[in-house]
Order: structure tokens, then C-alpha cells, then sequence
């Protein structure tokens, strides 16, 4: 029981702090999992791999699974749920308060000052990634002396450049592009 | 404007664009945009682009909180429910579904690559998102913007920083921006911040 009032928490100081949606989460959600310990941190590859196979919201799917695999079906539902009152109670807050001009300066000059934050933490989700997939260890606190060829991996690498190729210049739903890269995974890697 | 949509119809509409759309966020805009503005009416266009901006404003998937707001303009609270619900139920069954599967052959080499394929094609839509985001938050070589994101970088990557101090630290800095603008009206304000947030 103390568990799943835990993982509500959890997810609802996510879904209060979550500012962005999406991958903008990842990193707040894997600190605050870092932090409980509510699952270990290794199945973090997991977690974003499942949840881009899947339909819906990556939050959502994120919830879903470590609520799964903490608590089972129940922890799933709670931490669904937690994730979903900030959202619910600030949406009729701020409807609310839209109509009246000053409320609503306010709410876009807080959204204004929330985003740089949000910039910084975009980046560390793609570069945790990264260090997991193309590089091996971490670029920026590793010795750049010893960075050879074998700091690289050179298929993922070209894996990437591909994908961001892909995803830029073409209108390639994200979906075929990850089970296309998961297909060459299982294959060449 | 509460025209008689049935809740059942919220959801309806809801769980087809959460059954159809993968990796979430702003990829469901387009959807939301033929479903409820185009095919069924429900609101005029500027009302659709206020919901969009409540939507993106509040923390939290972007797409649940758009369904939400559909439904409550709608139906009210159930109809934020009903349409919130419909989103929700295929994310939540297709991990559940899927996880039973995986968790058995989540240790097989074969499994293993694939995941490493999925996450560095992930890793590349991340990066394009981070761009994206970067270049409007950055536009017009906001130099106090740059600086925020960078600190935030390294203090997260660096130091493992708690991050909801740093969002605590930009909500502070928007409400003294708030204060910092009381020289100019209002309006004129509102306008020059919705023209940047587009």
C-alpha cells in the first residue's frame, strides 16, 4: 500500500513538473526513478524503446510500464492516475483563468521562463541515449585524448545519421523508422 | 460553446487518435486537427488554436491534456473524462500487452540488438525534437535563453542537478519577467508573446 501511494507521488510530481511533454520528460522521470528506486535504472533502454513501439503518449506508456513492473496491473493504473490529476486540475485552472488578461500574461511569461529548462533537458535525454548506443561511455567527462576509433560504434553511428536524415528531410511516420532501426539492429549490430 | 456531443463520442474520437498515433506530443496535432475541426466541427478554428495553447502550456502529455480540454469544453468535467480516457486506454493496454510478451525474451541477444536499433533511432528523433525546440526558443538570439538551457545542460549532465529545482528556477524567472514588463499595456504584451509562441 505505502508502495503505490509512493509511485502516485511519483508520477504526480512528474505530471505537476512536467513541463513539455514527451521526451522532455525522460530526463526528470529517470531522476526521480534514480532517486526511489522504484525499478532499476538499466531497464531505461526498455522503457523508451516500448514506449515508441507502442500508440499513445510516451508519458503515458513511460507510467504504464514502471507502474507494471514495480506493483504490477495496480501500480500501472496508480501511476497512470498520477500522472493525470496535475494535468486535469491545471487544464480548468488555466481555462479558467484565460479569459482574464492578466492571469493569462503571467501563465505565458511562466511557460516563457520554463522553456530554456526545457531546452537543457531535451539534450541530456539524446545524449544519455547516445552514450548508450553510438558512443561508448560518456562524451563530455571522458580524456578527448584517448577518444580512438573504438570510442565510436560505427554502425549505430550510421544508424543515427540515417534516422535524423529521415526524420528531417522526409514525412516518414517516426513509428516505421523505429521498427526499421530495430529490424537492423537485430541484424547487423 | 456546449453543443450535445454524447461522451461516447469523445471517446470514441479520442481512442482512435491514441490507437493511431505513435510517439505522442505534437505528432498528434495534425490528428486532432482533421478529427475534431475538419470532420465533425466541434469548434471554430480559433478556439481550436486556444486549446492547443492551455494544451501546451500545462505540464504533462500534451495530447491528454488536449483531449481533456476538448471534452471539457464540450461535456464538462466528464467529458474532459470520457475524452482523456479514450486516449489514455490504448497507450496503457498496447504496454501492458506487450510488456507480458517482452519480459520473457527481454534477455535474448537477438532482443537485446533490436533494442539498441530502436533507442538510436530514438536517440536521432530526440535530437530532431531538441532542434526543433532549441531553434524557437533561441529565435532571435535570445542570449539570457541560451545561457539558461546550457546551465541547465551541464548541471543536469555534470552534476545530476535535481531538475525540478531547475523548472522551479524558470517558473521563478517567467514571474519576474511578468513584473519586469509592467511598463507596457497588457495587450500589447499578450500579443507580442503569442506572436512568439507560434
Amino acid at each position: 500500500m505505502l508502495q503505490l501511494v509512493n509511485i502516485y507521488l511519483i508520477f504526480f510530481k512528474l505530471g505537476l513538473f512536467g513541463f513539455g511533454g514527451g521526451y522532455v520528460i525522460l530526463p526528470l522521470l529517470f531522476q526521480q526513478i534514480e532517486i526511489t528506486g522504484l525499478i532499476p535504472t538499466a531497464e531505461f533502454p526498455d522503457i523508451l524503446a516500448l514506449s515508441q513501439m507502442t500508440p499513445g503518449p510516451i508519458v503515458i506508456n513511460a507510467a504504464t510500464y514502471i507502474g507494471f513492473r514495480s506493483n504490477g496491473i495496480i501500480g500501472s493504473v496508480v501511476a497512470t492516475l498520477g500522472v493525470l490529476t496535475p494535468s486535469m486540475v491545471l487544464v480548468i485552472l488555466l481555462v479558467s483563468i484565460m479569459n482574464r488578461c492578466k492571469g493569462s500574461l503571467l501563465v505565458t511569461c511562466i511557460i516563457q521562463g520554463v522553456r530554456p529548462v526545457t531546452v537543457g533537458m531535451i539534450f541530456t535525454a539524446a545524449l544519455y541515449f547516445l552514450e548508450i548506443t553510438v558512443f561508448n561511455g560518456q562524451i563530455l567527462s571522458s580524456d578527448v585524448t584517448k577518444m580512438g576509433t573504438d570510442f565510436i560504434n560505427l554502425l549505430p553511428a550510421g544508424l543515427f545519421t540515417l534516422v535524423l536524415i529521415l526524420a528531417m528531410k522526409t514525412r516518414i511516420n517516426p513509428i516505421f523508422l523505429s521498427v526499421g532501426a530495430g529490424i537492423t539492429g537485430m541484424f547487423f549490430f | 460553446m456546449k453543443e450535445s456531443v454524447y461522451l461516447s463520442e469523445l471517446f470514441w474520437v479520442c481512442l482512435k487518435i491514441g490507437l493511431i498515433t505513435f510517439g505522442g506530443g505534437y505528432t498528434m496535432i495534425p490528428y486532432f486537427y482533421s478529427e475534431i475541426l475538419v470532420k465533425r466541427k466541434w469548434f471554430e478554428e480559433e478556439e481550436f488554436i486556444d486549446i492547443l495553447t492551455v494544451s501546451q502550456s500545462v505540464p504533462g502529455a500534451i495530447s491528454v491534456n488536449a483531449a481533456f480540454n476538448i471534452g471539457l469544453c464540450k461535456r464538462g468535467f466528464w467529458g474532459g473524462l470520457a475524452a482523456v480516457l479514450g486516449m489514455v486506454i490504448p497507450a496503457f493496454l498496447a504496454i501492458i500487452i506487450l510488456l507480458i510478451f517482452f519480459l520473457n525474451i527481454r534477455d535474448e541477444s537477438l532482443i537485446r540488438k533490436g533494442i539498441v536499433g530502436i533507442i538510436t533511432a530514438s536517440a536521432a528523433l530526440i535530437c530532431l525534437s531538441a532542434i526543433r525546440l532549441s531553434k524557437k526558443v533561441f529565435e532571435k538570439s535570445r542570449i539570457d535563453n541560451i545561457i539558461i538551457s546550457m546551465v541547465v545542460f551541464f548541471a543536469i549532465y555534470l552534476f545530476d542537478a535535481d531538475i525540478i529545482w531547475l523548472i522551479l528556477i524558470g517558473i521563478i524567472i517567467g514571474v519576474l519577467r511578468y513584473y519586469h514588463m509592467s511598463g507596457k499595456s497588457d495587450k500589447e504584451n499578450i500579443e507580442e508573446q503569442n506572436r512568439a509562441d507560434v
